[in-house]
Protein backbone atom coordinates (compact mmCIF):
# COMPACT_ATOMS: atom_id res chain seq x y z
CA UNK A 1 0.00 0.00 0.00
CA UNK A 2 1.85 3.53 -0.60
CA UNK A 3 1.65 6.28 1.09
CA UNK A 4 -1.46 7.92 -0.30
CA UNK A 5 -3.90 4.80 -0.19
CA UNK A 6 -2.69 4.58 3.60
CA UNK A 7 -3.50 8.37 4.28
CA UNK A 8 -7.00 8.23 2.06
CA UNK A 9 -8.04 5.27 5.03
CA UNK A 10 -7.20 7.02 7.76
CA UNK A 11 -8.72 9.65 6.96
CA UNK A 12 -11.92 7.86 5.99
CA UNK A 13 -11.42 6.93 9.38
CA UNK A 14 -10.92 10.90 10.21
CA UNK A 15 -14.09 11.38 8.39
CA UNK A 16 -16.25 9.13 10.45
CA UNK A 17 -15.19 10.21 13.67
CA UNK A 18 -15.91 14.03 12.45
CA UNK A 19 -19.44 13.13 11.77
CA UNK A 20 -19.57 11.51 15.20
CA UNK A 21 -19.42 14.74 16.37
CA UNK A 22 -21.25 15.15 19.94
CA UNK A 23 -24.55 17.23 19.74
CA UNK A 24 -23.03 19.78 22.25
CA UNK A 25 -19.97 20.31 20.60
CA UNK A 26 -22.17 20.64 17.33
CA UNK A 27 -23.87 23.70 18.79
CA UNK A 28 -21.22 25.33 20.25
CA UNK A 29 -19.16 25.65 16.61
CA UNK A 30 -22.88 26.54 15.12
CA UNK A 31 -23.18 29.36 17.35
CA UNK A 32 -19.31 30.30 16.70
CA UNK A 33 -20.22 30.34 13.82
CA UNK A 34 -23.05 32.87 14.20
CA UNK A 35 -21.10 34.71 15.90
CA UNK A 36 -18.06 35.32 13.15
CA UNK A 37 -21.09 35.73 10.38
CA UNK A 38 -22.80 38.36 12.44
CA UNK A 39 -19.46 40.29 12.13
CA UNK A 40 -20.08 40.34 8.60
CA UNK A 41 -23.71 41.32 7.72
CA UNK A 42 -25.43 41.24 4.49
CA UNK A 43 -24.98 45.09 3.52
CA UNK A 44 -21.35 45.42 5.05
CA UNK A 45 -20.16 42.05 2.83
CA UNK A 46 -21.73 43.70 -0.31
CA UNK A 47 -19.80 47.09 0.58
CA UNK A 48 -16.96 45.37 1.41
CA UNK A 49 -16.60 43.04 -1.37
CA UNK A 50 -17.32 46.24 -3.58
CA UNK A 51 -14.31 47.60 -2.66
CA UNK A 52 -11.94 44.56 -2.26
CA UNK A 53 -8.59 45.45 -3.46
CA UNK A 54 -8.68 48.98 -3.43
CA UNK A 55 -8.62 51.45 -0.11
CA UNK A 56 -11.87 52.16 0.11
CA UNK A 57 -12.51 49.82 3.64
CA UNK A 58 -8.79 50.36 4.82
CA UNK A 59 -8.04 53.69 3.99
CA UNK A 60 -10.12 55.59 7.06
CA UNK A 61 -8.60 52.85 9.64
CA UNK A 62 -4.71 53.20 8.15
CA UNK A 63 -5.32 56.79 8.49
CA UNK A 64 -6.64 56.62 12.28
CA UNK A 65 -3.81 54.32 12.68
CA UNK A 66 -1.46 56.71 11.77
CA UNK A 67 -3.22 59.71 13.51
CA UNK A 68 -2.99 57.83 16.59
CA UNK A 69 0.90 57.07 16.25
CA UNK A 70 1.78 61.14 15.38
CA UNK A 71 -0.51 61.80 18.37
CA UNK A 72 1.99 59.31 20.27
CA UNK A 73 5.10 61.12 18.78
CA UNK A 74 3.29 64.50 19.45
CA UNK A 75 3.18 63.74 23.02
CA UNK A 76 6.58 62.40 23.48
CA UNK A 77 8.37 64.99 21.81
CA UNK A 78 6.55 67.31 23.66
CA UNK A 79 7.18 65.53 27.24
CA UNK A 80 11.08 66.04 25.83
CA UNK A 81 10.84 69.91 25.36
CA UNK A 82 8.84 70.40 28.65
CA UNK A 83 11.49 68.18 30.75
CA UNK A 84 14.37 70.74 28.98
CA UNK A 85 12.55 73.75 29.88
CA UNK A 86 11.96 72.69 33.32
CA UNK A 87 15.80 71.51 34.00
CA UNK A 88 17.13 74.66 32.83
CA UNK A 89 14.44 76.96 35.37
CA UNK A 90 15.75 74.63 37.79
CA UNK A 91 19.31 75.52 37.04
CA UNK A 92 18.78 79.54 36.86
CA UNK A 93 17.32 78.80 40.15
CA UNK A 94 20.18 76.80 41.69
CA UNK A 95 22.68 79.86 40.49
CA UNK A 96 20.64 82.63 41.50
CA UNK A 97 20.46 81.54 45.00
CA UNK A 98 24.09 80.71 45.08
CA UNK A 99 24.58 84.22 43.81
CA UNK A 100 22.35 85.36 46.48
CA UNK A 101 23.99 83.23 49.32
CA UNK A 102 27.41 85.05 48.09
CA UNK A 103 26.60 88.53 47.95
CA UNK A 104 24.52 88.59 50.85
CA UNK A 105 26.86 86.76 52.86
CA UNK A 106 29.40 89.07 55.19
CA UNK A 107 32.68 87.50 53.64
CA UNK A 108 34.20 89.10 50.97
CA UNK A 109 33.85 87.54 47.75
CA UNK A 110 38.04 87.07 47.55
CA UNK A 111 37.99 84.78 51.00
CA UNK A 112 35.95 82.06 48.92
CA UNK A 113 39.18 82.55 46.03
CA UNK A 114 41.86 82.21 49.08
CA UNK A 115 42.75 78.64 49.44
CA UNK A 116 43.78 79.07 52.99
CA UNK A 117 40.21 79.68 53.71
CA UNK A 118 38.86 76.51 51.46
CA UNK A 119 41.06 74.80 53.46
CA UNK A 120 39.98 76.34 56.97
CA UNK A 121 36.33 74.99 55.97
CA UNK A 122 36.76 71.99 55.29
CA UNK A 123 38.73 71.00 58.28
CA UNK A 124 35.88 72.67 60.03
CA UNK A 125 33.28 70.64 58.34
CA UNK A 126 32.01 68.62 61.00
CA UNK B 1 -11.90 3.93 -2.43
CA UNK B 2 -14.66 6.33 -3.18
CA UNK B 3 -13.41 10.14 -3.43
CA UNK B 4 -14.73 12.56 -0.71
CA UNK B 5 -17.34 15.25 -1.46
CA UNK B 6 -15.64 17.91 0.92
CA UNK B 7 -13.76 20.08 -1.66
CA UNK B 8 -17.09 19.74 -4.12
CA UNK B 9 -17.99 23.35 -2.99
CA UNK B 10 -14.60 25.24 -3.53
CA UNK B 11 -14.23 23.69 -6.60
CA UNK B 12 -17.32 24.81 -8.13
CA UNK B 13 -16.57 28.54 -7.24
CA UNK B 14 -13.49 28.12 -9.04
CA UNK B 15 -15.35 26.99 -12.41
CA UNK B 16 -17.96 29.72 -12.14
CA UNK B 17 -16.09 32.53 -13.10
CA UNK B 18 -12.47 33.17 -14.87
CA UNK B 19 -11.72 35.89 -12.61
CA UNK B 20 -11.26 35.76 -8.90
CA UNK B 21 -14.43 34.63 -7.36
CA UNK B 22 -14.86 36.88 -4.40
CA UNK B 23 -16.27 34.81 -1.01
CA UNK B 24 -19.99 36.14 -0.43
CA UNK B 25 -21.66 35.72 2.86
CA UNK B 26 -23.80 32.63 1.72
CA UNK B 27 -20.65 30.87 0.60
CA UNK B 28 -18.47 31.99 3.82
CA UNK B 29 -21.71 30.89 6.07
CA UNK B 30 -21.61 27.59 3.61
CA UNK B 31 -17.31 27.60 3.74
CA UNK B 32 -17.41 27.15 7.12
CA UNK B 33 -20.44 24.79 8.04
CA UNK B 34 -18.56 22.49 5.83
CA UNK B 35 -15.12 22.92 7.06
CA UNK B 36 -15.96 23.56 11.48
CA UNK B 37 -16.53 19.99 12.24
CA UNK B 38 -12.29 18.93 10.61
CA UNK B 39 -11.30 22.49 11.74
CA UNK B 40 -12.69 21.43 15.41
CA UNK B 41 -11.03 18.18 15.08
CA UNK B 42 -7.52 19.56 14.51
CA UNK B 43 -7.34 21.77 16.86
CA UNK B 44 -8.43 19.05 19.43
CA UNK B 45 -5.26 16.88 18.27
CA UNK B 46 -3.00 19.57 18.82
CA UNK B 47 -4.53 20.92 22.37
CA UNK B 48 -6.47 17.86 23.81
CA UNK B 49 -9.21 19.91 25.22
CA UNK B 50 -12.41 20.51 23.69
CA UNK B 51 -12.99 23.94 25.08
CA UNK B 52 -9.97 25.42 23.94
CA UNK B 53 -10.18 23.95 20.70
CA UNK B 54 -13.63 25.19 20.44
CA UNK B 55 -11.87 28.27 21.51
CA UNK B 56 -9.61 27.94 19.19
CA UNK B 57 -12.22 27.64 15.90
CA UNK B 58 -14.19 30.17 17.32
CA UNK B 59 -11.16 32.74 17.09
CA UNK B 60 -10.36 31.31 13.50
CA UNK B 61 -13.60 31.71 12.27
CA UNK B 62 -13.50 35.00 13.23
CA UNK B 63 -10.59 36.20 11.79
CA UNK B 64 -11.46 34.96 8.45
CA UNK B 65 -14.96 36.67 8.86
CA UNK B 66 -13.37 39.93 9.84
CA UNK B 67 -10.20 40.32 7.57
CA UNK B 68 -10.66 38.00 4.78
CA UNK B 69 -14.05 38.37 4.01
CA UNK B 70 -13.09 40.18 1.14
CA UNK B 71 -10.85 37.48 -0.57
CA UNK B 72 -11.44 34.85 -3.51
CA UNK B 73 -13.84 31.86 -2.23
CA UNK B 74 -11.33 29.67 -3.81
CA UNK B 75 -8.33 31.36 -1.04
CA UNK B 76 -10.37 30.51 1.76
CA UNK B 77 -9.46 26.94 2.34
CA UNK B 78 -5.95 27.99 2.88
CA UNK B 79 -6.29 30.94 4.35
CA UNK B 80 -8.64 29.42 7.16
CA UNK B 81 -6.26 26.76 7.53
CA UNK B 82 -3.47 29.10 8.09
CA UNK B 83 -5.06 31.00 10.31
CA UNK B 84 -6.36 27.92 12.34
CA UNK B 85 -2.71 27.15 12.61
CA UNK B 86 -1.68 30.27 13.91
CA UNK B 87 -4.43 30.26 16.50
CA UNK B 88 -3.20 26.92 17.44
CA UNK B 89 0.41 28.31 17.82
CA UNK B 90 -0.94 31.50 19.52
CA UNK B 91 -2.59 29.15 22.40
CA UNK B 92 0.74 27.40 22.87
CA UNK B 93 2.53 30.58 23.03
CA UNK B 94 0.42 32.01 25.43
CA UNK B 95 0.23 28.59 27.47
CA UNK B 96 4.26 28.62 27.49
CA UNK B 97 3.80 31.93 29.06
CA UNK B 98 1.55 30.86 31.78
CA UNK B 99 3.06 30.74 35.42
CA UNK B 100 2.32 28.85 37.94
CA UNK B 101 -0.59 30.01 39.91
CA UNK B 102 -2.29 29.89 36.08
CA UNK B 103 -2.40 26.50 36.15
CA UNK B 104 -3.23 26.29 39.34
CA UNK B 105 -6.05 28.15 38.76
CA UNK B 106 -7.09 26.69 35.40
CA UNK B 107 -6.90 23.32 37.60
CA UNK B 108 -9.70 24.40 39.73
CA UNK B 109 -11.65 25.47 36.67
CA UNK B 110 -11.54 22.21 35.73
CA UNK B 111 -13.41 20.91 38.38
CA UNK B 112 -16.13 23.60 37.85
CA UNK B 113 -16.10 22.11 34.40
CA UNK B 114 -16.78 18.78 35.60
CA UNK B 115 -19.63 20.05 38.26
CA UNK B 116 -21.34 21.77 35.04
CA UNK B 117 -21.21 18.04 32.97
CA UNK B 118 -24.16 17.91 30.90
CA UNK B 119 -24.94 13.86 29.91
CA UNK B 120 -26.91 15.17 27.12
CA UNK B 121 -23.71 16.91 25.43
CA UNK B 122 -22.64 13.53 25.41
CA UNK B 123 -25.19 12.13 22.85
CA UNK B 124 -23.83 11.59 19.08
CA UNK B 125 -25.19 13.70 16.61
CA UNK B 126 -27.83 12.75 14.03
CA UNK B 127 -25.92 11.25 11.70
CA UNK B 128 -27.19 9.54 7.83
CA UNK B 129 -24.85 7.17 7.49
CA UNK B 130 -25.49 3.89 8.22
CA UNK B 131 -21.40 2.84 8.93
CA UNK B 132 -22.84 2.17 12.51
CA UNK B 133 -25.26 -0.21 11.81
CA UNK B 134 -23.87 -3.66 12.95
CA UNK B 135 -23.43 -3.20 17.03
CA UNK B 136 -19.61 -5.62 16.73
CA UNK B 137 -18.58 -3.39 13.66
CA UNK B 138 -19.48 0.00 15.11
CA UNK B 139 -17.40 -1.37 18.39
CA UNK B 140 -14.57 -1.77 15.93
CA UNK B 141 -14.66 0.70 14.30
CA UNK B 142 -14.72 3.23 17.27
CA UNK B 143 -11.62 1.59 18.77
CA UNK B 144 -10.05 2.04 15.33
CA UNK B 145 -10.92 5.62 14.96
CA UNK B 146 -9.33 5.83 18.63
CA UNK B 147 -6.56 4.38 17.90
CA UNK B 148 -5.82 6.60 15.03
CA UNK B 149 -6.55 9.88 17.19
CA UNK B 150 -4.51 8.92 19.79
CA UNK B 151 -1.84 8.23 17.39
CA UNK B 152 -2.22 11.28 15.87
CA UNK B 153 -1.90 13.69 18.76
CA UNK B 154 1.34 11.57 19.38
CA UNK B 155 2.61 12.85 15.96
CA UNK B 156 5.03 15.99 16.43
CA UNK B 157 2.97 19.03 15.54
CA UNK B 158 4.39 19.84 12.31
CA UNK B 159 4.11 16.00 10.78
CA UNK B 160 0.47 16.02 12.05
CA UNK B 161 -0.13 19.58 10.54
CA UNK B 162 1.26 18.43 7.26
CA UNK B 163 -0.77 15.37 7.29
CA UNK B 164 -3.75 17.06 8.30
CA UNK B 165 -4.15 19.86 5.78
CA UNK B 166 -2.59 17.85 2.58
CA UNK B 167 -4.51 14.48 3.22
CA UNK B 168 -7.58 15.32 5.59
CA UNK B 169 -8.40 19.10 4.12
CA UNK B 170 -7.00 18.20 0.75
CA UNK B 171 -5.25 20.74 -0.01
CA UNK B 172 -2.26 20.59 -2.36
CA UNK B 173 1.14 20.60 -2.11
CA UNK B 174 1.83 24.23 -2.53
CA UNK B 175 -1.24 25.79 -0.62
CA UNK B 176 0.14 23.60 2.64
CA UNK B 177 2.87 24.87 2.30
CA UNK B 178 1.87 27.98 2.42
CA UNK B 179 -0.63 27.47 5.14
CA UNK B 180 2.12 25.71 7.22
CA UNK B 181 4.78 28.77 6.38
CA UNK B 182 7.24 26.03 5.18
CA UNK B 183 8.89 24.40 1.71
CA UNK B 184 6.91 22.13 -0.40
CA UNK B 185 9.66 20.21 0.25
CA UNK B 186 9.46 20.38 3.96
CA UNK B 187 5.30 19.37 3.60
CA UNK B 188 6.79 16.09 1.57
CA UNK B 189 8.92 14.80 3.93
CA UNK B 190 6.62 15.87 6.91
CA UNK B 191 3.69 14.12 5.20
CA UNK B 192 5.68 11.18 4.09
CA UNK B 193 7.22 10.63 7.97
CA UNK B 194 3.57 11.05 9.43
CA UNK B 195 2.33 8.47 7.64
CA UNK B 196 5.00 6.06 8.00
CA UNK B 197 4.84 6.82 11.65
CA UNK B 198 0.79 6.48 12.04
CA UNK B 199 1.32 2.79 10.04
CA UNK B 200 3.36 1.53 12.54
CA UNK B 201 1.65 3.12 15.29
CA UNK B 202 -1.36 1.11 14.17
CA UNK B 203 0.91 -1.68 13.19
CA UNK B 204 1.79 -1.95 16.87
CA UNK B 205 -1.90 -2.01 18.25
CA UNK B 206 -2.50 -4.70 15.57
CA UNK B 207 -4.06 -2.85 13.03
CA UNK B 208 -3.47 -2.94 9.70
CA UNK B 209 -4.98 -0.70 7.10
Amino acid sequence: MNERETANKITTYLDRSAAELKAGTLYKLQRARAAALAKLSEPQTASELALAGSRGTLAPRRAFADLRIWLGILVIVGGIVSYQYWQSLQQARDIEETDAAILSSELPIEAYLDRGFQAWLKRSEP
Amino acid sequence: MSSRPKRTLIIAFDHRASRPHLASYPELSAFLAEVERRAFKQALFAVRDEDTALDVVQDAMLKLTEKYAGKPAAELPMLFQRILQNAIHDHFRRQKVRSTWTTLLSALGQKDDEEDFDPLETLPARTDSNWAADPAGAHQQSQIVALIEEALTRLPARQREAFLLRYWEELDVAETAAAMGCSEGSVKTHCSRAVHALAEMLKAKGISL
